[in-house]
């Protein structure tokens, strides 16, 4: 066999075996994160995911209940999103309908470079500028739900927006050409013609915003406050699953109970990130047939 | 009247689209401008001194770089490899989909259970314990789906006549692959490698569960050593240090955030130009 055959042969083996990496490696996670929680699940029971009270350093008797932090980054996660949803869909509505070429560009430009700060910055920025603002207004914890939900809002924007704006820039040209050509108004004609057409686009961008700030740890875990009770007004100190896993990792002992209910907290994290991200595939392959 | 009204929209939809746009703005000047001001000669060369209040950020400079050099160092390969298999092997079969589905789900999965994954896989199981490699490892798995979902688009948007001419010149399928198509297509790989760099820069959750410790004076001497990065940098000293040390934190966002806006500037002028041709 001439070298140049052996080469070619070499490499599309080595392409394709290289290729299962995805596989193995979302195996191996899955497999992983059970394994290392499955002690906790067995010693506490159900009462890991329904407890109210999160002691996990009590020396005689430790509590393990994940609920307040459930409760903590759901809440955070639905005030995020009562932002960044309504604020993310009007900027690519403006951008895709009402701007200017250099407006558009100018904005998309900030945008886009705004999506590569990293989450670690804007979480210092919030704590160095606009924290201490919340004493001015007599606010006693200077971290807390609103805060928190103020940096994710910043920090997944760009995504939402850019997200939002691809969908409606995808829907066929004619399709808004016709509706102005019948006499409606631009607002009319973006959002009942043109929003309608993408609208699973839009779902979409929904669902992966959802998915991305209840996974976000940085900011929640720098200005959330970091409390484990059950938020009562937007001004308490919450704390999220993925900020118990950060902050509290570094000091558990392995393999103890504490240890495998940090595990725990993450399969919730990932399960629900599983499902999200099936749902969005899922929705934008079932559009693509019709 | 209908008209008066669409008027009146677009003027809130522009005030509010300004708004967002000033508040971006405000984000990059008052961290920007902030923090340069610390910028001296003994910040980039020298290592923390005094509990944080003196000294600079050279160890946490070389650690970033470590971890960005070592984690691209494997999932360039693997990233490109697997996107090169979806575009040209894979096709529409059974496999192609489960791959295709499986890096989908991975770029979804939160950063922090990335670190719980490398904590027990990297650091327990291999014996790795917190480490440079596991750190880079870990952060590796998180920037595979970028790289490979973008080298598959690249090449999948590739013309069929570029394939067919080099077919037809009697080249075999990999020397297609790897001579035509990925030099043809090689600022949008870029592009996806600028943005994965990007990330593992700034990514923190992961390095802080598997890879960073929170003081050194130096250079890891080896991969097995702990690092000091710039993220993990900013989080522990604006959580744990007074005031005296939070002009390092200023500094620091200031550097990181130049630093993130460098590659990202540069990721999208090239998109950019790849448009406009």
């Amino acid at each position: 066999m001439p070298i140049r055959e052996i080469k070619h042969r070499m490499n599309s083996v080595a392409i394709t075996a290289i290729a299962f990496t995805g596989i193995i490696v979302l195996i191996l996670l899955f497999s992983f994160i059970i394994q290392e929680a499955v002690p906790a699940i067995s010693e506490v029971g159900t009462k890991l995911f329904t407890g109210r009270y999160w002691y996990p350093t009590y020396e005689d008797d430790p509590e393990f209940g994940l609920l307040p932090m459930i409760v903590g980054s759901l809440e955070v996660t639905g005030l995020t999103c009562l932002f960044v949803l309504p604020l993310g869909y009007l900027l690519a509505f403006f951008l895709f309908e009402y701007a200017r070429p250099t407006e558009k560009r100018i904005i998309k430009s900030a945008i886009d470079l705004l999506s590569g700060v990293p989450s670690v910055v804007i979480g210092a920025f919030m704590l160095i500028y606009v924290s201490p603002l919340m004493f001015k207004f007599e606010i006693y914890s200077p971290e807390n739900l609103l805060l928190a939900a103020i940096g994710l809002t910043i920090l997944s924007l760009p995504y939402t927006a850019s997200l939002m704006e691809e969908s409606l820039s995808s829907v066929d040209k004619s399709l808004k050409e016709g509706a102005l050509a019948l006499g409606t108004t631009r607002f009319t004609a973006g959002f009942r013609v043109v929003s309608k057409a993408a609208i699973s686009g839009i779902l979409n961008a929904v669902i992966l915003t959802v998915n991305r700030v209840i996974g976000e740890t940085m900011v929640v875990l720098m200005v959330a406050g970091g409390a484990a009770i059950f938020p009562e007004s937007l001004f308490d100190p919450v704390r999220t699953l993925t900020a118990s896993i950060a902050s509290e990792m570094g000091e558990v002992a392995q393999h103890s109970t504490h240890y495998s209910a940090l595990f725990a907290a993450g399969l919730i994290l990932l399960v629900f990130s599983f499902i999200l991200t099936i749902l969005a595939g899922w929705i934008s392959k079932k559009n693509r047939h019709v | 009247m209908k008209l008066k009204k669409d008027l009146v929209i677009s003027n809130i939809f522009r005030i509010v689209s300004y708004f967002i746009f000033t508040i971006v703005l405000m984000i990059f000047v008052l961290t920007i401008g902030n923090g340069i001001s610390y910028f001296s000669f003994d910040f980039f060369t020298k290592a923390p001194m005094d509990g944080m209040t003196a000294g600079g950020i050279l160890p946490a400079i070389l650690g970033s770089l470590s971890v960005l050099a070592l984690s691209l160092l494997f999932s360039i390969p693997i990233g490109m490899f697997t996107g090169i298999y979806l575009a040209e092997y894979g096709g529409r079969s059974a496999m192609a989909q489960l791959i295709m589905t499986a890096i989908t789900s991975l770029a979804g999965v939160p950063s922090v259970v990335f670190g719980l994954f490398g904590l027990s896989l990297f650091c327990i199981t291999f014996g790795f314990r917190t480490s440079l490699i596991a750190g880079s490892l870990t952060l590796s798995i998180m920037t595979l789906p970028v790289i490979a979902s973008t080298v598959n688009e690249a090449l999948k948007a590739i013309p069929r006549t570029v394939r067919e001419s080099a077919y037809a010149l009697g080249a075999k399928k990999t020397e297609v692959i790897f001579k035509v198509l990925i030099p043809y297509a090689r600022s949008r790989i870029l592009t996806a490698i600028l943005i994965g760099g990007g990330r593992v820069i700034g990514e923190t959750a992961p390095i802080l569960l598997t890879g960073a410790i929170f003081f050194s004076t130096a250079l890891p001497n080896s991969i097995m050593d702990p690092v000091m990065t710039l993220p993990s940098h900013i989080y522990y000293i604006s959580m744990a240090y007074g005031e005296n040390a939070q002009w390092m934190a200023k500094g620091t966002s200031a550097f990181l955030m130049i630093f993130v806006l460098i590659i990202y500037g540069i990721a999208f002028k090239v998109r950019r130009k790849m448009n406009e041709r």
